[in-house]
């Protein structure tokens, strides 16, 4: 079982994918921005985190490189969730830290294969 | 679909290509003639099956039977045994072949995932090599339509997704309508043809590596010899054969032709003793 955070403004969005990782027997939690995840991370450091792009108060690409500045910031693995399907945009993702990339929308099949490429099942 | 009408197009897969239909779920049978029914102007599967035991049975078989077979996989399904290609076999036949690039078959490619994951595979195991790796990709499927898909190597959203990781994606595919589409340089390593694994006899083209996962468990029990008899025909006498994993485990009709090879799951040797049948 892993602790995994979602970080995504959408509630709808967060059911969802609270859902497909509960399913799989992980144990979740949530933050609407960047702000509030990257407290929680403070609070205690998750082993995976779901991350949207564009949300309120701190983006994902702030909080990923917050994170990664924090004590224990590089253990995470970081998936980025987002609508951005450019590749520039997500291989800004991936120099940044992000250790994989889901583009929304996605189906429980897509998601446990990046957790599994990126080392997360 | 009833029951008399699934019993007849699964002959007809049968008769035309030696694989067996899973007639399990009738509904994935009827989806798939649906899709057939909608390319060949029909208003539904009934009109498509009456047309099909009646007035147009040889134009409609083939539309019918590729419809029926046609593959869908991911890209780099069954990583761990792609990584023993792409890390053991590829720079061990880079090796023996010196100047002359590494000719792979991609048998049964269906939409295209598996020819593409070995192009990409390639391409990270040349890098790696400085270069010292060149690779001609054959690809096949019985499919003409899937052919013609694949060889445009454009996939859906969901289907780019799919076994890639978001590097390998961006490095090798572009955004385009309808999906992402595979990188020229990654197309044109791949040359694409239509095999009947069951009817058509090897060429005169000789492969150091044979991928050809997944055929094999649907193929009727009658036919697999001759399956397996094309693919051994078709290696190299030092070449490799990838099959699905665990395709080949307690397959007697592997024995005479085919060895598996120790450490390596899923990839057997063609038997160097396997001549006899060779013209």
């Amino acid at each position: 079982m892993k602790s995994c955070l979602i970080a995504d403004d959408s509630p709808v969005v967060r059911l969802m994918v609270r859902r497909l990782l509960e399913a799989a027997g992980h144990h979740v939690r949530e933050a609407p921005d960047g702000a509030q995840a990257l407290a929680a991370c403070q609070e205690d450091m998750p082993d995976v985190i779901l991350l949207d792009w564009r949300m309120p108060v701190m983006n994902g690409l702030e909080f990923l490189v917050r994170l990664r500045r924090l004590p224990g910031g590089v253990g995470p693995c970081v998936i980025f969730c987002s609508v951005e399907s450019d590749p520039g945009m997500i291989g800004q993702a991936l120099a940044s830290g992000a250790n994989e990339y889901v583009m929304k929308p996605f189906d429980r099949e897509i998601l446990a294969g990046k957790l599994s490429l990126a080392g997360a099942a | 679909m009833t029951p008399g009408e699934l019993e007849l197009v699964a002959r007809l897969c049968l008769m035309r290509t030696g694989r067996r239909l899973d007639t399990s779920v009738p509904e994935r049978a009827a989806v798939r003639l649906g899709i057939v029914a909608r390319r060949e102007g029909y208003g539904s599967v009934d009109d498509l099956l009456l047309a099909l035991r009646t007035s147009e049975a040889e134009r409609l078989a083939w539309p019918v039977v590729e419809g029926l077979t046609a593959f869908e996989r991911g890209f780099m399904e069954d990583p761990e045994v792609l990584q023993q290609v792409a890390r053991r076999i590829l720079p061990h036949l880079a090796g023996v072949r010196g100047n002359n690039p590494v000719r792979i078959w991609c048998a049964a490619a269906g939409s295209g995932q598996d020819p593409y994951s070995l192009a990409i595979l390639a391409q990270e195991a040349a890098a790696r090599m400085g270069g010292d790796l060149q690779v001609e990709i054959y690809a096949s499927d019985l499919s003409v339509k899937g052919i013609e898909r694949a060889r445009k190597g454009i996939f859906s959203h969901f289907e780019i997704q799919k076994g890639l990781s978001a590097r390998q994606m961006i490095d090798n595919f572009q955004p385009v309508e309808g999906g992402w589409q595979a990188s020229s340089s990654l197309r044109d390593m791949i040359r694409w043809r239509r095999v009947n694994l069951f009817s058509d006899t090897p060429g005169s083209m000789r492969f150091d590596l044979v991928v050809c996962r997944g055929i094999l468990p649907q193929t009727a029990a009658h036919v697999r010899p001759t399956a397996v008899v094309n693919l051994a025909l078709s290696l190299a006498e030092d070449g490799f054969l990838v099959l699905g994993r665990g395709e080949g485990e307690g397959e007697a009709d592997l024995a005479p032709a085919l060895v598996a090879l120790p450490g390596l799951a899923a990839i057997y040797a063609r038997n160097p003793g396997f001549r006899t049948l060779e013209v």
